[in-house]
């Protein structure tokens, strides 16, 4: 499979506004194959859109390499096969959402009759059909955000930038985007999405890289990410003296009033556990193979966990 | 094509805001209150009246191509409007070029717009008096006839209208210069002060000339001045009109030459313009 997105050694040095200089993006090094979902996580401030403006060719970057689809970042004919979702996007404000995509069409030179068509799909699609001809001045946060889909699927692209596309959605736009976004999975195109919707990420993202201060700190498959060789054993009703001696003997355990929560991997200790729990009048609440959240992956990332 | 698409809507925003709808109602109602000034006697009346339309076309012009012209770029940028149309298949310059022809293209129609309406006034209020006397004879052997006929339509006054159009055609690429690195505060400023340097251009030219008064260096700095800046004054053909001092010469070479001035200007600072925000970040 080709490389959809290529970053080497990227970085981007912006002056301080106090002076100084600061590394939004530094040293990163990435690549994206064709037909991801690629989740890009971080914190605020991370460097997730400073990335993403120079994959675009908004702003160059201060070294290292960006190629995307094989071409360098910012080539003029790439464009034509990409396009962008930026951070809560604005539009013209006296158009409605009908005249921007047909303006929007015609930057990507498509012909008066297609215009038409897929201006009108792509207004059923996102769901602003009804809305079409108000102006986006009266649309709220989550049809600005519905209009900005509909504008980065105009020209049928081949790898799709979302800039924190889900962030404060209601749950019904939040719910529609995410499934726009699985479409797309499904027909085969690359998406770079970034976001703080970890929940959304592991449902939808194929990959993703987590980066703190610009620096890359974790990558990989979300299934490996998160999928461990651990049961989590959960009780209730255990006293503190034998939640002692479990510790001991667990790769993990917290205990929150009388509620015990254990991690094992070796088998002959979590039978040992359970026999334990058992005797000692326990009520056990669930055993089940332990699977790590994104949340939790991002939180110990960011913190400089594991 | 791509620069008229981006041109089209900018002009579409721009007539679509409140404020210069507001602005262009309150200069038509000036321009019509105007006309109903009677004080003098007829044939006073109408250069007051005709030179007090001129100057509101003239101040309208000055306030909207200024307003218009320092947010058209700062606004995509703050707004983040630029960086779904730069992400798309369209060059620098192309946007550049879009907006400063979006800006004139408001400026232009709400300059005729004024316009028409003042030559329209003009055109009822003179015909509507008809004809008039030329009032009791000034001195012993005045031999004017007793009444004559108003002309309706005066031509020097589209002229005038034309010239003020190509200065502020003129200053909008100014303001679309600087405005691919200035704030647009400061662009209005510094927009301005070149329109006023500009606008005195014969002053600097003279400063410049002066041998006995001034030194070498400050008639360089003058001669720079009057080099640099454009030449506003090219544009101020009541001037001309009334200056006998200045080279008479035929009114059609000297408006087509001053028209060719703004083309070539407006086109090198566009060129300009489109450099600078090449290579700018968004
Ligand atoms: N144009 C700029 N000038 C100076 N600093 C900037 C600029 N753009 C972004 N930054 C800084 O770079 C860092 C990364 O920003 P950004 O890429 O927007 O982060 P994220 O999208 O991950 O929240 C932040 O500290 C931000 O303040
Ligand atoms: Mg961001």
């Amino acid at each position: 499979m080709a490389t959809a997105i290529e970053i080497q050694g990227l970085t981007k040095r912006f002056k301080s506004p106090f002076g100084g200089t600061l590394n939004a993006v530094d040293n990163l090094d990435l690549n994206v194959q064709e037909g991801e979902i690629f989740g890009f996580l971080g914190p605020n401030g991370a460097g997730k859109t400073t990335t993403i403006k120079i994959l675009l060719g908004l702003i160059s970057p201060t070294s290292g390499k960006a190629m995307v689809l094989g071409k360098p970042a910012g080539d003029n004919n790439t464009k034509k096969r990409i396009s962008y979702l930026p951070e809560s996007p604005y539009f013209y404000e006296y158009m409605s959402a009908r005249e921007l995509l047909n303006f929007y069409a015609d930057l990507f030179r498509i012909g008066r009759e297609e215009r038409k068509t897929r201006v009108d799909s792509l207004l059923e699609r996102v769901g602003l059909a009804e809305a079409a001809d108000k102006p986006l001045r009266h649309y709220s946060k989550g049809m600005l955000q519905r209009a900005g889909v509909a504008q980065a699927l105009l020209n049928n692209p081949d790898l799709v930038f979302l800039d924190e596309p889900t962030s404060g959605l209601d749950p019904i736009a939040h719910a529609d985007i995410c499934n726009l976004i699985l479409d797309l999975r499904a027909q085969g195109k690359t998406v770079f999405v970034s976001s703080h919707q970890l929940g959304d990420i592991e449902m939808i993202a194929n990959r993703v890289a987590i980066l703190v201060s610009g620096k890359l700190a974790m990558m990989g498959e979300v299934k490996e990410l998160l999928t461990t060789k651990q049961v989590e054993i959960i009780a209730d009703g255990v006293n503190d003296e034998v939640a002692g001696k479990i510790a001991e003997i667990s790769d993990e355990s917290e205990l929150h009033a009388g509620r015990l929560t254990a991690y094992i991997q070796d088998a002959a200790v979590q039978k040992n556990v359970i026999e334990m729990l058992l005797k000692n009048n326990a009520s056990l609440v669930s055993v089940n193979p332990r699977r790590r959240t994104l949340e939790k992956l991002f939180v110990d990332t960011v913190r400089g966990g594991r | 094509m791509v620069i008229w698409t981006i041109a089209k809507t900018t002009y579409r925003e721009a007539m679509r805001k409140k404020i210069l709808q507001v602005f262009l109602i309150v200069a038509l109602a000036m321009i019509v209150l105007a006309l109903s000034f009677t004080q003098f006697g007829f044939q006073r009346d109408m250069t007051i009246v005709k030179s007090l339309g001129l100057t509101i076309i003239l101040v309208s012009g000055l306030i909207i191509s200024l307003t218009i012209g320092i947010t058209l770029i700062p606004n995509e940028v703050d707004r983040r409007t630029i960086y779904t149309i730069l992400s798309k298949p369209v060059k620098r310059y192309e946007f550049v070029i879009g907006k400063f022809l979006g800006g004139l293209l408001t400026l232009s129609v709400n300059i005729w717009l004024m316009g028409i309406v003042f030559i329209v006034m003009l055109a009822i209020k003179a015909a509507l008096i008809g004809e008039v006397s030329t009032g009791p004879a000034g001195f012993v052997g005045d031999v004017r006839p007793e009444t004559y006929k108003v002309q309706i339509f005066d031509p020097s006054m589209l002229l005038g209208i034309l010239m003020i159009y190509f200065q502020f055609f003129l200053l909008s690429a100014v303001v679309m210069c600087f405005s691919v690195f200035m704030t647009p505060t400061v662009n209005f400023f510094a927009s301005f002060a070149v329109y006023l340097v500009g606008s005195a251009a014969p002053i600097w030219a003279s400063l410049a000339a002066d041998k006995e008064k001034t030194g070498l260096l400050v008639r360089g700095f003058y001669k720079v001045i009057h080099t640099i800046i454009p030449n506003f004054d090219y544009f101020n053909i009541s001037n001309r009109l009334i200056h006998p001092h200045h080279e008479v010469r035929s009114l059609p070479l000297f408006v087509s030459e001053s028209i060719a001035y703004a083309l070539v200007y407006v086109c090198l600072l566009l060129i300009i313009a489109s450099i600078v925000f090449d290579s700018r970040e968004v």
